[in-house]
């Protein structure tokens, strides 16, 4: 899509117009989804919190600076919103007994040929706050301390919870290579940790729109 | 952004999961949810942008309703001073104040006696020999004005009994309409035992029969003088506040204090009876628990209670009635409906183990509307400090028709409500 019609939709979105606000989500739906994938923990809490997103977008249109990439800014409100649901719903983590994934190396995991679901998948399935700081780290390259501002957290607490989560993902990726008759029993040995359950975000509100 | 110590797991993630855009499909049930909530978002707008034209709205109609009431005092009164003098004045204008003032006295006996087209009776009043009756029979008026009479039975009023002050208020709108027929006719009612109250009159019946054209427009007077002396509506502005105690299921156990603060405008119907509406601002605290809380989350660790603080904008609509006044004090009992409006609702979550996983907190804004689903009970104590001000103390509770807010709880309210009101117009 070109500078100019996006410039136009968006034009059409700020005048509330319904055919404008769908052609762009239709636009940057995968774009969008993309982000919300790696930090949720299913589709639908992604699509869920896509379009908390959206609705965000679409009400704080009319402030967007026509300038900058607009893509850029989707992308980051939807970081964001991933996050405030992350910050709304998950109080305390608890720490999980790691197995024994210390020993892998980093350089047995290149390679490992694995697509893009698969890592999705893999990425879901780690505790919301390990998968959140992975995400901001790993993915968005923020570092400890920034990720402690966003989350509310420590730097340690941050280091802490993203070599936690290397280590589980090492673990799945290991358990990935044992014969599918295992797999299903030893995906993910996670279950009992972290995981404080969000709680219904409908209709809530998320932090009046863009981070501050 | 930093990149710190890069590790090989971080870039298989990272190039794995890029551009992952080509591999999500369009699911349209999002879209839809997505719509869903630009339609609610628009509607709340809505209403909040509505609320303050609402009111102002209300406010007018309220005062233009008013006007209205204590307009009329002014033309009905016109056309019947009109009245008055269009047909009065080219007869005997010096008589006729004089014939007013005595049929004012008795209207509905002057009026009482339609049976006048009753031939019996009308024999039994010849028969009677009264020499007043007989002297206004004998002048040759009557038959002209009981001609009038049986053909103008609008001005009759045939059908009402002997004193139904009813009478004399048909007979004065048919006047208008009838003009002098009417009148005669309206002269002729009288009959047997009410002799005496026109034996005066009877003597110059004969001559000055048109005069009494003039005696139906007195019980209109005194119709008029009632109106305007008791039904002028009054209205008022009250500004009040209160502490109000909140409790689920029952205000007088686990209860929490919170406050109300808003205005009324209010009309009285009649001397006893008023109405009011206004909105009041509430700041509703209350614990419960978690057996009455409902919610679609499904915890894991129930929570043992929870704490609740909602922000209600409270639309009354409430009528009132005296029971009681005496010099400056007046008592009332009323009741009403209410409309909430729950600008805010925030549910804390209280669990029975400190550091139980789990949500803590849930806020909502603007989500939750109850038209008409609050039963107000009140009693106020109002004393009259001036003419215009008056103090209000009013002991009140507001008991749920419905379950209030997301959390779907029966929120019970009661309080003491102290205010001033302000009459916008005094009774004179």
């Amino acid at each position: 899509m070109v500078d100019e019609e996006l410039h136009q939709l968006i034009r059409g979105c700020i005048k509330q117009d319904r055919k404008c606000q769908k052609v762009l989500y239709k636009t940057f739906y995968g774009f969008a989804m993309g982000i919300c994938l790696r930090y949720a923990s299913d589709r639908d809490e992604a699509a869920e919190v896509m379009n908390q997103g959206f609705f965000k977008v679409f009400t704080h249109l009319e402030g967007f600076d026509t300038t900058r990439p607009f893509k850029a800014w989707l992308g980051r409100i939807m970081m964001n919103v991933s996050i405030d649901y992350y910050r709304s719903n998950l109080k305390m983590a608890y720490t999980d007994d790691l197995e024994k994934a210390e020993h892998i190396s980093d350089g047995e995991l290149a390679d490992r040929k694995l697509n893009y679901d698969e890592l999705l998948e893999m990425v879901q399935q780690l505790p919301q706050a390990y998968r959140t700081v992975f995400n901001l780290f790993a993915i968005e390259g923020y570092s400890h301390e920034e990720i402690g501002d966003m989350l509310g957290i420590s730097p340690g607490t941050s280091k802490s919870n993203l070599h936690k989560a290397r280590q589980k993902l090492k673990q799945m990726i290991l358990n990935a290579d044992v014969p599918a008759i295992n797999n299903n029993n030893n995906r993910m040995n996670c279950s009992s940790i972290v995981a404080i359950n969000s709680t219904d975000i409908n209709g809530i509100f998320f932090n009046n729109g863009i981070r501050r | 952004m930093n990149r710190e110590g890069g590790s090989e797991m971080d870039d298989l993630f990272r190039k794995g999961l890029e551009n992952p855009e080509g591999r999500i499909s369009y699911h349209e049930d999002d879209w839809d949810s997505l719509e869903q909530m630009l339609d609610q978002k628009q509607k709340r707008r809505g209403i909040v942008y509505l609320m303050p034209i609402l009111a102002g709205i209300a406010a007018a109609v309220l005062l233009v309703f008013g006007w209205w009431f204590f307009k009329p005092e002014a033309v009905i009164t016109k056309p019947m001073l009109a009245g008055v003098k269009h047909i009065a004045a080219p007869v005997h204008s010096d008589s006729s104040v004089k014939h007013q003032e005595q049929i004012a006295v008795a209207p509905s006996e002057a009026a009482g006696h339609q049976d006048k087209t009753d031939p019996q009776q009308a024999h039994g009043r010849t028969k009677n020999s009264d020499p007043a009756f007989e002297a206004a029979t004998r002048g040759g008026q009557v038959n002209h004005v009981a001609y009038h009479a049986q053909s103008n039975p609008p001005a009759l009023g045939f059908g009402p009994g002997k004193n139904d002050p009813t009478v004399p208020a048909i007979t004065a709108d048919a006047a208008q309409n009838n003009g002098l027929s009417a009148m005669n006719s309206r002269f002729v009612l009288p009959g047997d035992d009410r002799h005496q109250a026109l034996a005066g009159n009877a003597q110059t019946l004969a001559g000055k029969t048109v005069t009494h054209a003039s005696a139906p427009i007195a019980p209109n007077k005194v119709k008029i003088k009632a109106m305007s002396g008791n039904n002028r509506p009054q209205f008022a502005v009250t500004v009040l506040a209160s502490p109000d105690i909140n409790g689920v299921n029952s205000v007088f156990s686990d209860s929490k204090v919170g406050t109300n603060i808003g205005m009324l405008f209010s009309m009285s119907l009649t001397k006893k009876l008023s109405i009011s509406t206004g909105a009041l601002y509430s700041k509703k605290p209350y614990n419960t628990d978690f057996d009455n809380y409902h919610t679609t989350y499904a915890f894991k660790t129930p929570p043992e209670y929870v704490s609740a603080d909602c922000r209600v904008l409270d639309v009354p609509i409430n009528v009132d009635y005296q029971v009681y006044s005496r010099n400056r004090n007046s008592f009332s009992v009323g009741s009403g409906i209410s409309s909430y409006f729950m600008l805010r609702e925030n549910y804390h979550y209280n669990y029975a183990v400190a550091g139980t996983a789990g949500p803590t907190d849930y806020d909502i804004a603007n989500r939750n509307k109850h038209i008409l689903g609050v039963l107000n009970l009140q009693v106020t104590y109002q004393r009259k400090l001036n003419s215009r001000l008056n103090l209000n103390l009013e002991p009140y509770m507001k008991v749920p028709l419905t379950k209030i807010g997301y959390s779907q709880v029966k929120l019970q309210s009661t309080g003491l409500a102290v205010g001033f009101s302000w009459n916008i117009n005094t009774k004179h």
